[in-house]
């Protein structure tokens, strides 16, 4: 055993822990999380003149003219104003006091450092560990605190773009996620069985065709569907498919105006890129769709062709009442009961959209168990003995990272990890 | 020369691999951070095999087993699949064996199915024995190559053997109507010229 102890200890992951916060300016968060442009300088120099004249946040919002829409929240009080839209309260120890164990805790730990890798915040060759283990808090804690939701992959990102728009303020992070995912009812978006996710994509569908034919039936023509390709924008709510600089205004847009607008960002999105799309084949266009880089999109643009996508209320209506009488194939989705109230007011979701059973071998009591191995020790494991510092000591935002090391080096910490 | 258009999936684990192989054979990439990845990803390379050559459309998908749920059409039309896991994760290898069911319940008949044990150049902790894993794929038909995305071990290889086998496995299609021509059939020429009619090779 003693050579197993000393091969993960070895491992590059745990010898350069960096637990010391970077500031702001340093991490590229906050007002700093990208180089504004000379229209958005003006724009953040009307705000301070209208703050000055000791105007609260919260009714510079409110005047917030329709016609300025396009051109969002300045980046300085950008953080300040989610928070004052969605009137999120955050409480220190209520946060702490949330323990971090959960089921998911291994999925969360592998997608660590694959959350924004590119951005200094999470990159741990420049700024050490800092990002993500304020990631790994948040998710760890949510899971715990939402058992039913868990973890799903996209989480993370949603997760980590709202660290770095709020540089780095994880109690703030957590409780706008509460307050987000219940003003605009997502619990059941990241469900194992994804029910409320189905709904917009069905939503989307209908608005799509009604919408654009002409690109609609090209879709149709190559064969396809919005689960190989908008599932991602709407899950991750754009945060891993466009860029940041573009997703902090397409939030603005969504904050102030309504969940509906990611109908409205994908369809001009589509609009803005029509001559292109309907050239390309299936395959060419699926990966279009997957590269931002290739889209050359101005925020401001993006965000003025959304907004003259006008959706009918009426016909929105219709689309739900369709949606609503569909068959229902499978009943066992039906436990999961809402009992937030939405802003949106979109009506309860009572049947699933689609008719064929998920594959039998993926229901969590069904995964084929292959006992024939031994099963030896996991090299994630070393998890468990951060979690164990970061939570059971109840003091998880100010720990120390002399303190982790030791535990990972412990000898008796691995005697109990071991798995027989 | 004809071309044959398939699609491809990757499974496995997550963060065993699978974007990574996908991205060094298309792109000769390689990201010690791949950012994980969400529902799919898609790539898609042209390879020339001593038969002919093979397009191959590589639909990359997120390890989460939830993703299955919602998008069904993971399989359809996939005329080979990869399944990547990760040596020196003994979970990750467990589970290989419920992909090779879930393939062999849900997907064509016909599809061609090779097995990688990714990260070999982490020999050093690896968790699963290579006879081991070698005698596994051995009972179950299926073709086992070590690879690894950082160093490119092993990648090359293996796609050529998928490629070629699924020239063999479906080479009968081939020179058939082009009327269905979708995602994953056969098709007679490049996609990129599917709107030029004229051009259709092969068709009845």
């Amino acid at each position: 055993m003693g050579s197993t102890n000393s091969r993960i200890i070895k491992s590059p992951a745990v010898k350069t822990i960096d637990l010391s916060p970077p500031s702001n300016f340093q991490a590229k968060i906050g007002q700093y999380l990208y180089e504004q442009n000379d229209l958005e300088k003006k724009h953040q120099r009307r705000w301070e003149k209208y703050l000055t004249k000791n105007q609260p946040l919260s009714s510079m919002i409110h005047s917030f003219k329709e016609s300025k829409f396009h051109k969002g929240f300045p980046q300085k009080y950008r953080w300040e104003c989610w928070k004052a839209v969605l009137k999120t309260s955050s409480n220190i120890k209520d946060y702490m006091s949330i323990p971090m164990t959960n089921d998911y805790a291994h999925d969360i730990y592998k997608d660590l450092d694959r959350t924004f890798p590119e951005h200094k915040y999470f990159n741990k060759s420049e700024l050490g560990y800092y990002g993500q283990i304020a990631l790994k808090r948040i998710l760890n804690k949510f899971a715990h605190k939402y058992g039913k939701i868990g973890y799903c992959q996209g989480m993370n990102f949603i997760t980590g773009f709202l660290l770095m728009v709020s540089g780095g303020k994880e109690v703030e992070v957590f409780a706008f996620l509460e307050a987000f995912y219940i003003k605009y009812t997502l619990e059941d978006f990241y469900t194992e069985d994804m029910k409320g996710l189905k709904h917009f994509l069905w939503i989307f569908d209908k608005t799509f065709e009604s919408k654009f034919c002409k690109l609609y039936w090209h879709f149709k023509n190559e064969d396809i569907s919005e689960d190989m390709w908008v599932l991602k924008f709407f899950l991750t709510i754009f945060t891993s498919t466009f860029p940041i600089e573009i997703t902090v205004f397409i939030w603005d847009l969504i904050l102030l105006d309504g969940f509906e607008n990611i109908y409205r960002v994908v369809l001009a999105f589509l609009k803005m890129n029509q001559e292109k799309i309907l050239k390309l084949s299936t395959f060419e266009l699926l990966q279009f769709l997957n590269s931002p880089y290739q889209w050359h999109l101005v925020p401001q643009i993006l965000l003025k062709k959304s907004r003259k996508i006008r959706l009918s209320r009426d016909k929105r209506d219709s689309f739900e009442r369709e949606y609503k009488s569909m068959p229902c194939p499978s009943v066992e989705y039906l436990e999961v009961k809402k009992e937030t109230k939405s802003v949106v007011s979109s009506p309860k979701i009572t049947v699933q959209l689609v008719t064929e059973e998920p594959p039998v071998l993926f229901h969590k009591n069904k995964v084929a168990t292959y006992n024939g191995y031994r099963q030896i020790i996991n090299p994630f494991i070393v998890e468990s003995t951060l979690d164990k510092s970061f939570s059971d000591s109840g003091r998880d935002d100010s720990f120390n990272a002399e303190d982790v090391l030791n535990n990972l080096v412990s000898e008796n910490d691995w005697d109990n990890l071991y798995i027989r | 020369m004809a071309t044959m258009e398939c699609k491809i999936v990757t499974l496995g684990e997550g963060r065993v691999g699978k974007t990574s192989l996908a991205l060094k054979y298309v792109k000769n990439e390689f990201h010690k951070d791949e950012i994980s990845t969400v529902n799919a990803n898609y790539l898609t390379k042209l390879v020339q095999i001593p038969q002919g050559s093979v397009q191959l459309n590589i639909w990359d998908t997120a390890g989460q087993e939830r993703f299955r749920a919602i998008a069904s059409n993971y399989y359809r039309q996939a005329k080979g699949a990869l399944i990547v896991y990760d040596i020196t994760d003994r979970k990750s290898f467990d589970k290989v064996v419920s992909w090779i069911k879930e393939l062999k319940s849900q997907a064509e008949k016909n599809i061609v199915i090779v097995v990688a044990g990714n990260k070999c150049d982490m020999e050093k902790e690896r968790q699963i024995n290579r006879p081991e894993a070698l005698e596994f794929c051995r009972k179950m038909q299926i073709r086992h190559f070590d690879t690894s995305a950082k160093s490119g071990n092993g990648v090359e290889e293996m796609f050529m053997e998928l490629a070629s086998q699924i020239f063999e496995a479906n080479k009968g299609e081939l020179g058939q109507s082009g009327r269905n021509s979708r995602r994953g059939k056969i098709t007679v020429e490049k996609t990129k010229h599917r709107e030029n009619s004229g051009k259709k090779g092969g068709c009845c």
